[in-house]
């Protein structure tokens, strides 16, 4: 019992310091985020938008993964392979509207040893570089509707 | 044309061995050489076996397996028509020639090895009960405990195949030495929700039995906990399903769940294979010499871990398994675990809990002849360091585990070679706990303690270097089963290769 209420603390403190993406918040009416951001995201392959609780999501891309070889031959093992979904939530507080960037990224397979763990989506971090540039196209855009960066 | 390649490749690597020459010529004239080089073995070759299309043509009789002359294995690696696999054949020797070999394009063969050097202060528990107990006085030693080569292979784009051979303690030349299959399974990818799997599995039963290779851990030895209560490696034949779904924007959901052959409880003289010694390893079916790994009874076992990831780095899971550990009886041994894992920048925190219940486990079972005890009576001073204690019915454990992942700036300006980037440095602290009979009180009782620091270098992830101290606060000494306080200092080596 103790060990499960000691694990419960410790879940509940980790999922509050873990960061779940990236947010920004600008002063603007949430219409003009969300329609800025649904605008944006339309170069991606959205599967689900919903503007009442402000998600977009986007399809799984499966890519050629960063090389990951292993062992003394260098082998690519079970196949170089990463796919990555973004998740974008808009909320809105008072006259700021936040904006969350959240990129799910897995590799097929996590190790090059472990094989019957082999035929699984393994979760490695998100993409900064992506992040950065949906966060960037994001901040342009909505400079050019009028709505400032909240710190 | 495939010859003309090998031909050229072949010239190509030969030029190395003419330096002087090399390096005199220009590319046109290399060029030149080899064109002309490549032209007279050619010519060679086909006064010696007839011309290429004889071979390489399409009015190229394929050779049927097992029936002619034997097929040269290197050649039919690079036809490009699947060569048919039949049972309809003489039935020689030769047909082990029709198999598509390692060299299979989708099949990847691999492994991981280790090695250890220990010293205890006192004889225990890891360096071997029955070596201890021949040869008194037994404190170090080095071992080479486990060399896994695994075969893995995409055999389409839904059929995967894994498997692990496992050699334990190989140098030995006598029955001693453990070679099994540790696992060996089909995999049928349906949809990422739902996948079938068949064979020999390992159990999903608390996470360090499905990730316990020797290179992925932190310290040497394995948890006190994933030795006793889940004897890793726990692996048994069936079959079931796994998969993966993502709840939230950030959830994941993993589950899997089998049904296995089942437990092996008894001797089979009704001795009870679940004791205060070894906990629940002997019980494995992997270990069952009375039924030679098969079923003892009709009853099967079910065996599944849910693991749920709110966010990454984030993982707690829950496990159990449940089957009838009796031939003659219905006597379930259940196993409940938790894990967690807890992953922030440099930080880890990882343990496993578990919970056994071998159900009437003090009492001899119909049948039993063991020491002459009639079935349904007490088994008192049987398999536990407790005389007057009986065999364990209840058991649990844990251990908690922090990692602490580093590399001094200073070490990668020294050598960036060495300890440049995907190496890194690990300080390792764990504190293990398991009580291997909850029913003995006293002086005596089936409890283990654990302390271990430790650090270890990985130039690369997946090979390691480690050494470790432990103090070991509750132990027993195999020789008289009476309790003792011991140290180790354990150095090892692991690698995949």
């Amino acid at each position: 019992m103790r060990v499960i209420v000691f694990l419960l603390f410790l879940t509940l403190a980790a999922c509050a310091s873990f960061s779940g993406g990236r947010d920004q918040y600008f002063v603007c009416p949430y219409d003009t985020v969300w329609e800025t951001t649904s605008e944006t995201m339309k170069g991606y392959s959205v599967t689900s938008e919903n503007k009442s609780n402000g998600t977009i999501e986007t399809a799984w891309v499966e890519m050629e993964g960063k090389r990951q070889p292993y062992g003394i031959f260098g082998r690519e093992g079970f196949g170089n392979r990463e796919r990555a979904r973004l998740t974008i939530a808009v909320k809105q507080d008072h006259d700021v509207s936040s904006v969350n960037v959240l990129e799910t990224r897995q590799r097929w397979h996590a190790r090059g040893g472990v094989s019957q763990q082999a035929t699984r989506w393994w979760p490695v971090e998100p993409s900064e570089e992506v992040m950065d540039e949906v966060t960037e196209k994001l901040n342009v855009r909505l400079k050019e509707k009028g709505c400032a960066v909240s710190p | 044309m495939k010859m003309r390649s090998i031909l050229g490749t072949l010239v190509i690597i030969c030029l190395p061995a003419m330096p002087a020459l090399a390096e005199n010529l220009t590319p046109e004239e290399i060029k030149k050489m080899v064109d002309e080089a490549v032209e007279k073995r050619l010519q060679e070759h086909e006064r010696r076996e007839g011309p290429m299309e004889r071979r390489e043509g399409p009015t190229a009789p394929a050779a049927e397996p097992g029936i002619g002359a034997l097929p040269e294995v290197a050649r039919e690696r690079r036809t490009d028509q699947p060569q048919p696999l039949s049972f309809g054949t003489s039935g020689s020797g030769r047909l082990v020639y029709a198999k598509p070999f390692v060299s299979f394009p989708k099949a990847i063969v691999g492994g991981y090895f280790d090695i250890q050097y220990r010293a205890h202060r006192k004889p225990v528990l890891e360096t071997g009960f029955e070596d201890i107990r021949n040869n008194q006085g037994t404190t170090n030693g080095f071992d080479q405990q486990r060399f896994v080569p695994f075969i893995y292979a995409d055999i389409t784009e839904h059929v995967k195949f894994a498997s692990e051979i496992e050699i334990e303690h190989g140098i030995r030349a006598t029955n001693d030495v453990e070679i099994s299959l540790e696992f060996a399974h089909i995999d049928y990818l349906i949809h990422e929700k739902v996948n079938l799997r068949g064979g020999i599995i390992l159990i999903p039963l608390g996470k360090f039995n499905l990730l316990h290779d020797s290179p992925l851990n932190d310290l040497t030895d394995r948890p006190l906990v994933s030795q006793f209560i889940i004897p890793s490696t726990l692996s048994e034949t069936g079959a079931g399903l796994y998969g993966t779904f993502y709840p939230g924007r950030t959830g994941k959901l993993d589950y899997e769940v089998y049904v296995t052959t089942g437990p092996c409880g008894y001797g089979n003289d009704g001795e009870p294979r679940v004791n205060e010694e070894t906990g629940t390893k002997e019980a494995r079916q992997r270990k069952c010499g009375s039924a030679d790994g098969l079923d003892i009874n009709n009853g099967k076992t079910v065996a599944g871990r849910l693991a749920f990831s709110p966010v990454l780095g984030v993982e707690i899971a829950g496990s159990g398994y449940f089957g009838n550990r009796s031939p003659t009886s219905y006597n379930p041994l259940s196993i409940f675990a938790i894990d967690w894992t807890l992953q922030k920048g440099p930080f880890e925190l990882i343990g496993e809990a578990a919970w056994a219940y071998a159900r009437n486990n003090t009492r001899a079972i119909p049948g039993s002849t063991f020491q002459g005890i009639s079935p349904g009576s007490l088994l008192t001073g049987v398999g536990t360091l407790n005389p007057l204690g009986t065999p364990p019915e209840r058991l649990q454990g844990f251990y908690v585990q922090g990692n602490y992942h580093f590399m001094p700036s200073f070490l990668t300006k020294l050598s960036p070679k060495r300890f440049g980037e995907g190496s890194t440095f690990t300080g390792v602290i764990r504190y293990d706990r398991v009580n291997l009979n909850l029913g003995n009180k006293g002086e005596n009782s089936g409890e283990l303690e654990q302390i271990s620091f430790g650090l270890n270098y990985r130039p690369v992830e997946d090979a390691v270097f480690k050494i470790s101290y432990q103090y070991l606060p509750k132990s027993f000494n195999p020789n008289n089963g009476q309790r003792v306080h011991d140290s180790a200092l354990v150095i090892s080596a692991a690698t995949y290769f």
